[in-house]
């Protein structure tokens, strides 16, 4: 299966279940889907029912309790190793006393590359940063640093790039347009990503593919495609076909949060 | 709103971390060892030395004089227990009274500050003719334990979440009830970070009274045995005296978590770390017209303090020297140059001692926390003990250091610098945790290895904690430079006092503690200077 061209992301049976104070709690179960590479796929689900978890096990920060797990046909370990994975979490998580600049170079001096000036200074300016180079986090709005963020998780050129919750501290208007800001960057370079949200309408708008989840123990509800084209704009939010589709996916989690509580 | 899935595993790890009192199994096995190794060391390596007592003799020791021991201990732990709560109470008085009256906080803490900086060795000897001798020690004792506990006292004070105190305003209570419900409970946490260090710092304040000569106490019996070169006494002292010490710290630390099991480890940090003052951001004119004004106060409030405490006291004018008979001892009567010379002469060798043994101290409490961090399993047995040696008491190591290496600069080196060792290194370890761990997790996706996120991520995350236990470490490493002088190598400042004692010259001891007190705040707001810098670049969010 790691041998296929166009594989993205796949999980095969992968379980997760920590210890917690003696008890044991099963965060995942028997959790297996895939999706192409350089596809965009989002995973909403409940609080708790483990869809952080998934992606941390993507980035290699989590091993799972049962299951194997690849991106790009390649175990995510390998791809960490090579410094192809990128990515941002709810929380900025810049250095404080870095500039700007300083932050994004991070990831280049981290994975090995000298940073280039001008690579950094283009990407600045995709994420309009353009003239905050030298500003400290503490300068910046909560908006502004998770640019910061996203451009420092870009800045590698990464193969597969997964987004926890990005932009979910920030407000609703924030929220949108840096959501299409994502898309316009992330249409330029399709590299295979995987989005966690609790948002309906951000997982619609952004992905090709959603999978719903039941509340935890984490199960695999629906895996839904999106049947909107692409390139896609501010527009498509407006439209009847948009909310039927939001209004779809919210029925599967409801149906889903009925059925855990019996 | 984050609390999803990755909450789990932190809480977890948490629980495991923060988990209550020493007691793993891997630090009673540490413990075991080190006891081996320490009683195989004393009967074989070192056995006619006459520099190291096995543990076995101490036992031996203890079991055979038990009653002399404990007279002494009690004596001890009477003094220290009277000193700890009227000290205590004092400093939170005072926090209560900053807190309420914001305008009084800068003189308040001048003076509690100047207290700290004064080195209560070179206050002893003038107290013990001043007051009631048994009166003297539990003062010194006091005096020991005021300023750490005003500085966590005030910070907890004004840690209560104002969103609390909103809510109970809108159901309609009381200022008491806000108080009560709020500010009391909220201010635990930090007021018993500071009451834990405290208890050692009782201890200490009591045995110094003691090295100046009292009836008992355990002070007088290790200084006693020292005389004799009786190895075996001054090691049963000096473990009763870290028992003492170490009990009392582990006492208060355990009282403290039942009262507030909401509380994590962070509060012992951050009342080392945001305590000391206003930390004020502000153009580069503004902030020197600050220090000036913050030195001006300081002097305002030392020396007029001391003018006030002469002239209330209305004491014997012999003993008690104000600022003007000091002057005048100095630099106006015709001995004024031989009189510089008996109280200046000293300085330099002093200020030598306390730099050395802080730079070792400081270099060793950093190394040994990165092996804490890049090791957890080593961190896991050893912290805990670190713990309880952070308030192993000057009492004990002095003796027991120049036991083993003599009477030279190395042993004055390590008595001072483990003064600094313990409180660096444990703070040090609780502030590189408190990294962020979206922070270090980010880092372990980019592939970076441990020393990166060592270096770029957690070692800068401490730099704030690193910078305020220096400035709490100068005042104790001058301190115990003097003590070690007075005591042992007879040299310095610490020689100034002995001579001051023996011609009964009380003009030297009140000049030798004033310089050491000036000393010691000078340096201490030369690192806070220093501190302020770091903090702009490293941590802006502590910057009001």
């Amino acid at each position: 299966m790691a041998a296929q061209p166009d594989a993205g992301i796949l999980l095969d049976g992968v379980s997760k279940t920590f210890g917690l104070r003696g008890a044991s709690v099963t965060a995942l179960e028997k959790i297996s889907f895939a999706t192409r590479r350089g596809s965009f796929t989002a995973v909403i689900g409940p609080s708790g029912c483990g869809k952080s978890t998934m992606l941390r096990m993507l980035a290699d920060l989590e091993a799972p309790t049962a299951g194997r797990l690849f991106a790009n046909g390649r175990t995510p370990s390998d791809l960490r190793r090579d410094g192809k994975l990128g990515i941002v979490f709810q929380e900025p998580a810049l250095l404080p006393w870095l500039t700007v600049r300083a932050n994004i170079d991070l990831a280049l001096r981290v994975t090995g590359t000298r940073p280039d000036g001008a690579d950094t200074d283009a990407l600045i300016d995709l994420v309009g940063l353009d003239g905050f180079q030298d500003a400290r986090p503490a300068e910046l709005s909560g908006g502004m640093r998770q640019r910061v963020a996203v451009a420092r998780a870009l800045v590698t050129a990464p193969e597969v790039l997964l987004l926890d919750e990005p932009f979910g501290a920030l407000d609703e208007l924030t929220r949108r347009r840096l959501n299409h800001e994502l898309l316009r960057i992330w249409a330029a370079q399709a590299t295979t990503t995987m989005l966690v949200t609790h948002s309906i309408e951000e997982a619609a708008f952004l992905s090709d593919t959603v999978i719903v989840m039941s509340p935890r123990p984490g199960r695999i509800l629906a895996e839904v495609e999106v049947p909107f084209g692409r390139p896609r704009d501010a527009g498509l939010l407006r439209e009847a076909a948009f909310h039927r589709f939001a209004d779809t996916l919210s029925e599967i989690l409801a149906a889903g949060e009925a059925d855990a509580r019996g | 709103m984050h609390a999803d899935d990755a909450a789990l595993p932190t809480a977890a790890r948490g629980a495991a971390r923060f988990g209550g009192l020493p007691g793993g199994a891997e630090t009673a096995l540490l413990l075991v060892a080190l006891v081996l190794a320490w009683e195989a060391l004393a009967r074989m390596v070192l056995a006619n030395a006459f520099a190291l007592a096995a543990p076995s003799q101490i036992a031996l020791q203890l079991a055979e004089s038990w009653d002399l021991y404990a007279r002494n201990l009690g004596a001890t732990l009477w003094t220290a227990v009277q000193g700890f709560v009227i000290g205590n109470l004092i400093a939170i008085l005072a926090a209560a009274l900053i807190v309420t009256i914001p305008a009084l906080e800068r003189p308040v803490f001048s003076a509690a500050l100047a207290i700290y900086a004064l080195p209560i060795i070179a206050l002893a000897p003038i107290l013990m003719v001043l007051l009631d001798r048994d009166a003297a020690m539990v003062a010194l004792s006091a005096l020991a334990v005021i300023f750490t506990t005003l500085v966590a006292a005030a910070l907890g004070l004004r840690s209560a979440d104002p969103a609390a105190l909103d809510m109970v305003h809108v159901l309609g209570g009381s200022t008491w009830q806000k108080l009560v419900r709020v500010r009391v409970p909220a201010a635990l946490p930090s007021l018993f970070a500071g009451l834990r260090i405290a208890a050692p710092a009782a201890v200490l304040g009591a045995t110094v009274g003691e090295f100046m000569g009292a009836e008992r106490g355990l002070g007088v019996l290790i200084t006693n045995a020292l005389a004799d070169l009786e190895t075996t006494r001054v090691w049963t002292v000096a473990a009763l005296a870290t028992a003492l010490s170490t009990g009392g710290y582990l006492l208060i630390g355990w009282v403290g978590r039942r009262l507030t099991p909401w509380a994590g480890e962070m509060e012992i940090v951050q009342a080392a770390e945001r305590g000391g003052g206003a930390r004020r951001s502000g153009g580069q004119g503004q902030r020197l017209a600050r220090l000036a004004g913050t030195i001006g106060v300081n002097l305002l409030v030392v020396f007029g303090g001391w003018a006030l405490f002469i002239h209330l006291a209305g004491l014997n004018a012999f003993f008690a020297k104000g600022p003007v008979d000091v002057w005048q001892f100095l630099f106006a009567v015709p001995d004024a140059a031989s009189n510089r010379q008996s109280v200046f002469g000293g300085l330099p060798t002093t200020i030598g001692n306390a730099l050395l043994g802080f730079l070792a101290g400081m270099t060793g409490g950093v190394l040994v926390a990165i092996l804490f961090v890049l090791r957890p399993s080593v961190e896991r047995a050893a912290m805990p003990v670190a713990i309880a040696l952070r308030s192993i008491p000057i009492l004990a190591t002095t003796p027991l250091v120049i036991l083993l290496f003599g009477r030279t600069l190395a042993a004055t080196t390590m008595i001072v610098a483990i003064l600094s060792f313990f409180p660096t290194l444990i703070n040090l370890v609780v502030a590189m945790r408190l990294t962020r761990r979206s922070i270090t997790d980010l880092l372990r996706v980019l592939n970076a290895d441990r020393w990166t996120i060592l270096w770029r991520a957690e070692l800068p995350t401490a730099l704030p904690a690193l910078m305020a236990s220096a400035r709490i470490a100068v005042p104790t490493s001058i301190l115990g430079a003097v003590i070690v002088e007075w005591l042992i190598t007879g040299v310095g400042m610490g020689n100034a006092i002995l001579s001051g004692v023996y011609h009964a010259e009380y003009a030297i001891l009140w000049s030798v503690a004033v310089v050491l007190t000036l000393l010691s705040m000078a340096a201490y707001g030369l690192i806070s200077l220093a501190e302020r810098a770091v903090l702009r670049r490293f941590a802006p969010e502590h910057l009001q």
